[in-house]
C-alpha cells in the first residue's frame, strides 16, 4: 500500500472530516494504518531507545499484551495455521517487522507438519517488540501525541484523536476476509467490531474513551482479558433460586470482544464433571458472495455492556463456574498451546441444593 | 502401641514425606522420523509407520527406512505445551517386540539421544542413554528444572544389530511428565484417540484390500518420486493441450451424474486422487444424464462441546461431461467434473479443481490433467495445474507416471526484495517428476 497510501496532509483532512461527524459515529483516525491491509511506513526504532527518557513507559509497555503482540504463543500458533501478511500488519506492524516475518515464512509453514518443507528461523528482533512506541507515536520523523507540553526535546504532532478510540480501531477492528487472485478481498463483515460495540455503547450514553480503562492515567499497561485479574473483576455473577445472573462490569464493549474465537462459558458439574450449559461468543455459517463463499456470522451471545444475562441451572447440588476462552474449540483439542494458555475460570461456586 | 510408634516413624523418614512424582502421559495423535520402512507388508501404512510408537502396542513397531541399520535415524513426537516442568520420563519398548524372534532378528537402538524441546523449538533437556535389547519397558528421567515441554527427538546413535534384518525398530514410546502446568487428561485422550483411529483406518483399509486385484491398481503399490530436469516448452504445450481439452470438454451441453455399481474404498495413499479414484475403474460406473449442475454439497462441522457447530469446511461436487468413446454411449473417453472446497479458520480458505481424465483404447486412465485455483499457503491465491501420464504393465496394473506441473502463484521472494507485500508479483514455475512402482 505504499504507493497508495495518502499523504498525512490528507490524512488531516479526513480527521478533520471525522471530528465533524463524530456524533454519527467514530471513524479511525488516518495515520498510516490500515486495518490489517497494509503494513505502517516507519522505520523501526527499539522500545528501548524510547526508554532512555521514557523509563516509566517503557516498563508499563514491557509488561503489556502489546509488547508480546507477535511472540506470544497463541498469535504464534494462529499464524502458524494462518500464515497472513494480513495478521502480521497488526501484531507487528512496522514494515520492517513484516518483512522479517514474511523472510520466515518456509519456517512457519514448516510447523504445520508439512514434511516437504524443512526451514531454520532466523531471528526476529524488530517483530518481537510487537506493538513497539513507534507503531503509534512516530509518523513520518515528527513524534505524535493527544497534546503537546512544550517541554519536549523532539517535534511533537499534536492529534486530538490521539487519546480516543479513533486510534485503537485501527487495530482492533476490521473486516472478514477471502483470499482473492489479487490479494485479500474483504466482505464487509467484520471480524472484529470493537470499535463499533463501544460505539454503540457510547451512543447510549457511555462515556469513555478506550483509553480511559485500558491505560488508566496515561499508563502504557494496555491491560485486557489477559490480565485475569482485571477480567475477574469486569464480571459480576449471582446465583439464587435455580438461576445463575451473570454481567458486564464497567465494560465498554462486548463481552468477549476481539478475535472471533473468544467465548466464554457457563458450566456445572453434578457429579460426571463439568458441561456446558451456556456459551457467550459468536458462532458462523457461510454465504455466497458474488459467486465465492465467504464466513458470516450466525449468532452472536457476547454478553452486552451492562446486559444481565440469566442461565437456568439444574436442580440439586452442583459445581459452577464460568470460563473465559482464549482460543477455538480446535486450540483447545489440538493441544499445542497448554489448558491455562487457552482458559480461564473467571468466577466459580457451588448450589448447595 | 508399636504400629502407632512406626506410623509415626515412617511419616517422619524423609521417603515417606517426600512427594511421589505423579507422572502425567502426554500423547500425540502423530509421529514422524527420518525414515520409515515401505514394503509389500505395509502398502496401507499399517505398519512401520513412527505413528506406531504410540499405540501402547509391542506387537507393532516403527521401523526406520535407511539405508544400513538406522543410526542417525530420529524419532520426533509432537506434545502437548507444557510450559514448566521438573522432569520428562520417557518410557520405550525397545526393539520389534512382537516376538522373541523378532526382537533378535532386528536392530534395536543401542545409544540414544534424547532431545526435549518446549513449544517454540528451544532445548530444554537433553540426555544420551543406553537401551538394553529386551522384552518390556524400559525407562529414562530428563530434567528439566523449569523448562518447558513441546516436542521429544529421539536420535539412535548405535544399535543392537539384528540378526537378520538390519532394520532398527521401536516398539513403543510413552512420554510422561512432572509438572505442576495444567493439565487435560481429556485432551490427551483425545490425541490418543486420533492416533488409534488413524491407526484403526489404515488396518482396516489394508484388510480391505488384501482380498481385492487389479481393480485397485493404485493401491496396490507405493510410488517414490525422482525429480526429472524439464523442457519447459514442452511441458508448456503438454500443459495447454490438455487445459484446451478441458475447456472444450467442459463446454458441452449434456451432464451427467453419476452411480457406482462397486465403490472402492479410499485409503490414505490416495489422498490426492479421492476425487476422481472411483473413475480409475470406469467400469464401476454408470452415468445418466441430469441438469444439475451440483450434485453433493456437503458440510463439515466441529463441535463446541454443546448443541453448537462450528463450520470449518464446505464441499460441492459436479455433475460431469463425458465424451463417448462409442456411438451406443457405454465408454468414456474424457470425462470432466469440478470439484469446490471452502476451509473456514479465520479466513476463508477456496479450493477450485477441475479435472480432466482421459482413458486409453483398454478403458484405463491414461491421463489425469488438474486444474486447481486455490491459496497458496493461505495468503494468496495460485493456479496449480498437473498433468500425470500414466504407464501399465501387461496385467493391467499401474507402473508409474509422470507428472508435469505448472504453478502460477505470489513470488514472495520477489515481493521481500522489493519491500512490498501488497502488490503481488506473479511467479511461474514448471516442474517434472516420474514415479516408479516398488513393488
Amino acid at each position: 500500500m505504499r504507493g497508495d497510501r495518502r499523504a498525512f496532509g490528507v490524512g488531516l483532512l479526513v480527521a478533520a472530516i471525522a471530528v465533524a461527524t463524530v456524533a454519527v459515529a467514530t471513524v479511525p483516525m488516518d495515520i498510516g494504518f490500515s486495518r490489517g491491509r497494509d503494513s505502517v511506513d516507519e522505520p523501526f526504532v527499539s522500545a528501548l531507545r524510547c526508554g532512555v527518557c521514557h523509563a516509566e513507559q517503557l516498563e508499563q509497555w514491557s509488561g503489556s499484551r502489546h509488547a508480546v503482540s507477535h511472540s506470544n504463543a497463541l498469535y504464534t500458533q494462529g499464524y502458524i495455521d494462518e500464515p497472513l501478511t494480513f495478521c502480521v500488519n497488526c501484531h507487528s506492524p512496522l514494515a520492517e517487522q513484516v518483512a522479517e516475518v514474511v523472510a520466515n515464512r518456509s519456517w512457519y509453514l514448516s510447523q504445520r507438519r508439512r514434511p516437504d518443507l524443512v526451514a531454520e528461523r532466523s531471528p526476529e528482533p524488530m517483530a518481537d517488540e510487537g506493538i513497539t512506541c513507534v507503531v503509534c507515536h512516530e509518523r513520518a520523523g515528527d513524534i505524535v501525541h493527544s497534546s503537546d507540553s512544550g517541554r519536549s526535546p523532539h517535534q511533537v504532532r499534536v492529534e486530538p484523536d490521539f487519546a480516543t478510540g479513533a486510534l485503537c480501531g485501527n487495530c482492533h477492528e476490521f473486516e472478514m476476509f477471502a483470499a482473492s487472485g489479487s490479494g485479500l478481498r474483504f466482505t464487509g463483515e467484520l471480524m472484529q467490531a470493537t470499535l463499533t460495540e463501544w460505539q454503540a455503547w457510547r451512543d447510549a450514553g457511555g462515556k469513555e474513551q478506550c483509553q480511559d480503562c485500558h491505560m488508566p492515567q496515561g499508563s502504557h499497561v494496555f491491560r485486557g482479558v489477559h490480565d485475569q485479574e482485571w477480567l475477574r473483576e469486569s464480571v459480576d455473577v449471582r446465583t439464587r433460586a435455580g438461576l445463575l445472573r451473570i454481567r458486564s462490569v464497567g465494560v465498554g464493549h462486548r463481552l468477549p470482544t476481539g478475535d472471533l474465537f473468544r467465548n466464554m462459558t457457563v458450566e456445572v458439574d453434578t457429579g460426571s464433571g463439568f458441561r456446558t450449559l451456556h456459551r457467550m461468543g459468536r458462532t458462523y455459517r457461510s454465504e455466497t458472495l458474488d459467486g465465492e463463499v465467504v464466513k458470516v456470522i450466525a449468532t452472536d451471545t457476547a454478553l452486552e455492556p451492562g446486559e444481565w444475562r440469566q442461565v437456568e441451572l439444574p436442580e440439586g447440588p452442583l459445581d459452577w463456574r464460568v470460563r473465559y476462552h482464549y482460543g477455538s474449540p480446535f486450540d483447545e483439542a489440538r493441544g499445542h498451546l497448554s489448558p491455562d494458555q487457552l482458559v480461564t475460570v473467571i468466577a466459580e461456586g457451588q448450589q448447595r441444593r | 502401641m508399636i504400629p502407632r510408634i512406626l506410623t509415626l516413624l515412617l511419616l517422619l523418614s524423609p521417603v515417606a514425606v517426600a512427594e511421589e512424582t505423579v507422572w502425567k502421559p502426554l500423547r500425540s495423535s502423530s509421529a514422524e522420523a527420518t525414515s520409515y520402512l515401505q514394503t509389500n507388508w505395509n502398502r496401507f501404512s499399517e505398519n512401520y509407520h513412527p505413528i506406531y510408537v504410540l499405540d501402547e502396542n509391542p506387537r507393532t513397531a516403527w521401523v526406520e527406512g535407511m539405508d544400513g541399520n538406522g543410526e542417525g535415524s530420529v524419532l520426533t513426537l509432537a506434545l502437548s505445551a507444557v510450559p514448566t516442568a521438573r522432569a520428562v520420563r520417557v518410557r520405550v519398548r525397545n526393539g520389534y517386540q512382537k516376538s522373541t524372534g523378532l526382537l533378535t532378528a532386528n536392530a534395536a537402538p543401542e545409544r540414544i539421544r534424547l532431545r526435549v524441546r518446549d513449544a517454540r523449538g528451544n532445548v530444554t533437556g537433553e540426555l544420551e542413554a543406553t537401551l538394553a535389547r529386551q522384552m518390556g519397558w524400559q525407562e529414562v528421567v530428563i530434567p528439566l528444572n523449569g523448562g518447558g515441554v513441546g516436542q521429544v527427538d529421539l536420535e539412535v546413535l548405535s544399535v543392537h544389530a539384528g540378526s537378520r534384518y538390519r532394520d532398527t525398530c521401536i516398539s513403543d514410546v510413552l512420554v510422561e511428565v512432572d509438572s505442576d502446568s495444567a493439565y487435560s487428561a481429556q485432551a490427551e485422550a483425545g490425541r490418543l484417540h486420533q492416533a488409534n483411529t488413524w491407526i484403526a483406518e489404515r488396518v482396516a483399509a489394508a484388510q480391505y484390500f488384501a482380498g481385492q486385484h487389479g481393480d485397485y491398481p493404485f493401491l496396490m503399490t507405493l510410488y517414490p518420486y525422482v525429480d526429472d530436469t524439464v523442457d519447459v516448452a514442452i511441458a508448456e504445450q503438454l500443459i495447454s493441450g490438455e487445459r484446451g481439452r478441458m475447456e472444450a470438454l467442459r463446454a458441452s451441453g449434456i451432464r451427467y451424474d453419476v452411480a457406482h455399481t462397486r465403490r472402492m474404498e479410499v485409503s490414505d495413499g490416495s489422498r490426492e486422487y479421492k476425487n476422481i479414484f472411483q473413475h480409475f475403474v470406469p467400469e464401476n460406473l454408470a452415468w445418466f444424464e441430469t441438469e444439475r449442475e451440483q450434485i453433493t454439497h456437503e458440510q463439515d462441522y466441529a463441535d463446541w462441546g454443546d448443541d453448537e457447530r462450528f463450520l470449518v469446511r464446505e464441499e460441492w461436487r459436479s455433475s460431469e461431461h463425458v465424451e463417448w468413446a462409442d456411438d451406443a454411449q457405454t465408454t468414456p473417453r474424457r470425462v470432466h467434473l469440478n470439484v469446490r472446497s471452502v476451509e473456514f479458520g479465520r479466513g476463508t480458505y477456496l479450493s477450485d479443481i477441475h479435472y480432466l481424465l482421459t482413458y486409453n483404447a483398454a478403458g484405463r486412465v491414461a491421463t489425469v490433467y488438474t486444474h486447481d485455483v486455490g491459496n497458496n499457503d493461505m495468503d494468496l491465491r495460485a493456479t496449480t495445474e498437473s498433468v500425470y501420464q500414466l504407464t501399465y504393465n501387461g496385467t493391467g496394473s499401474i507402473t508409474g507416471w509422470t507428472r508435469t506441473r505448472r504453478i502460477e502463484g505470489p513470488d514472495y521472494e520477489a515481493m521481500q526484495a522489493a519491500d512490498d507485500f501488497s502488490t503481488v508479483i506473479p511467479k511461474v514455475q514448471i516442474s517434472q517428476e516420474t514415479a516408479r512402482a516398488r513393488r
